[in-house]
């Protein structure tokens, strides 16, 4: 049996912590921006994408704790029921680091086709805890940001991946 | 020269507890966490340290809407701002034109109540706010504004544009506050037919554009067009501001009560900034709960 090598790994530098957070913080900017009209229904969630790329590729340097914690910020910046993003995003966590090995060896584009069910679930969990709490069903447009948000994963995956490019890499090219 | 490998990992590959352990710990503290916010709102506390830590960054975002609108100004050319000035001078000779009678109106008004000993109308105070931003949760409908508990915000103050009602103050943070805007599902105004006088309950549908006047006969006197403004029995909203227009009407016989859909009067989805009114009502005490504490009283007594 032979294994075809389709792509050389470029080596990247580790990331760092102050990357990491930093990078989650501008997710959870972008995710309070003033939305308006349609968009408001399409807006992806970009702190769980942010979150599946580090915990894909970074799975030793985050985990649940961070998770929960920028769950918090989320729950507070919306006003939802406080919980009900930590229940998915724990999810969501879980997932992405089962998964993380297998994860890597594929190509961005067939990364994409993990992350939509690992986003749908982590949706449905939200639906199930407000369907619990009393709500109605909002209708399928419920479920557009996880389409969304799994359309912009590579470019979020390659932009993460920009600063952790070594100077040396960049002289080669 | 063989070794015998190893089945467990060496400890500089091991990743702490069990994976599936900690997804336990985790899932379990966030039913918790769910579970005391929705049945016995312990929270509030945690929610207000955590909406302070998130002020800087609502602040941060209010910063691209002023780009965006300082854009737009130096886009706009002098003929549409000639055109808007003539508008609003329009506008303002308009509305000056009625606030002179508002004022007559408002003194004859006053010496009336006075005569028939009725209680006066006591002045409301309000708060301009900004719109931080829409919420993103899509089970309620809420916008967030930049004034809070600092500011003097109380929880339950209604909020108005330049229209008409929007909301009514949900939650106070120290810096910001959520508003439940009219359509939101949860919400109820108690409204008055202008043209009739009828008094009904207002619901929001959890839809933007419609809210629905529920528990009137069907053969009700109402029409499409007809303005809804707030009755002020509540207490919570001053009389008289524009809520909603009714749009459609349902009568069928199968039912007894008509099927009412209102569209809301205010911009519920397009405006910057919003006023809280502060708006002190003393209503006389409840006399059927007075009565039941009483009786249960002179009940323990024997």
């Amino acid at each position: 049996m032979r294994i075809e090598i389709t792509r050389i790994e470029e080596i990247l530098e580790p990331a760092r912590r102050r990357l990491i957070w930093s990078s989650l913080f501008v997710a959870l900017l972008v995710n309070v921006l003033p939305w308006h009209g349609w968009a408001l229904n399409l807006r992806p969630d970009l702190v769980a994408v942010v979150l599946l790329h580090w915990c894909i590729r970074e799975p030793l340097k985050i985990g649940f704790g961070a998770a929960w914690v920028a769950a918090l910020f989320m729950d507070v910046a919306e006003g939802s029921l406080l919980g009900q993003h930590a229940m998915a995003y724990v999810i969501l966590v879980y997932l992405a680091l089962l998964l993380s090995r297998r994860l890597q060896m594929f190509d961005v584009r067939f990364q994409v086709l993990h992350i939509l069910p690992i986003l749908v679930l982590s949706q449905l969990v939200i639906l199930v805890v407000r369907l619990v709490s009393g709500a109605d069903f909002p209708g399928w447009t419920f479920f557009l940001p996880c389409v969304t948000g799994a359309a912009i994963w590579p470019v979020v995956y390659m932009s993460l991946e920009i600063p952790r490019r070594s100077r040396r890499s960049f002289d080669r090219e | 020269m063989t070794q015998s490998i190893d089945t467990q990992a060496p400890p500089f590959f091991r990743r702490g507890s069990a994976l599936l352990v900690r997804l336990a710990l985790f899932s379990l503290l966030s039913c918790g966490l769910l579970i005391s916010d929705s049945h016995f709102r312990h929270l509030e506390s945690i929610r207000n340290i955590v909406s302070v830590a998130l002020y800087p960054l609502q602040r941060l975002t209010s910063i691209s809407g002023i780009v965006s609108s300082s854009i737009n100004a130096a886009v706009e050319t002098h003929a549409q701002l000639r055109r808007e000035n003539t508008e609003l001078k329009e506008e303002n000779a308009l509305t000056s034109q009625i606030t002179q009678q508002a004022q007559a109106l408002q003194s004859e008004n006053s010496r009336l109540r006075e005569l028939l000993k009725l209680q006066g109308q006591s002045p409301i105070k309000s708060t301009a706010a900004e719109i931080l931003y829409t919420a993103r949760d899509v089970f309620t409908q809420k916008i967030v504004v930049g004034k809070g508990s600092h500011q003097g915000i109380l929880p339950g103050q209604a909020v108005v544009d330049n229209i008409g009602l929007i909301g009514q103050v949900n939650r106070v943070h120290w810096l910001s506050s959520e508003i439940n805007l009219i359509s939101d599902k949860d919400q109820v105004v108690p409204v008055q037919v202008v043209r009739t006088g009828l008094r009904g309950v207002l619901f929001g549908t959890g839809q933007k554009d419609f809210m629905e006047l529920r528990f009137q006969p069907a053969n009700i006197d109402i029409q499409s067009g007809d303005m809804l403004v707030t009755s002020g029995i509540d207490g919570n909203y001053p009389m008289g501001l524009p809520v909603a227009l009714v749009r459609t009407i349902e009568r069928n016989a199968a039912y007894a009560f008509a099927r009412i859909l209102c569209a809301p009067a205010a911009g519920v989805n397009h405006y910057s900034q919003v006023l809280i009114l502060s708006f002190v009502r003393e209503t006389p005490p409840n006399t059927l709960e007075a009565d039941s504490k009483s009786k249960k009283k002179s009940e323990r007594h024997r």
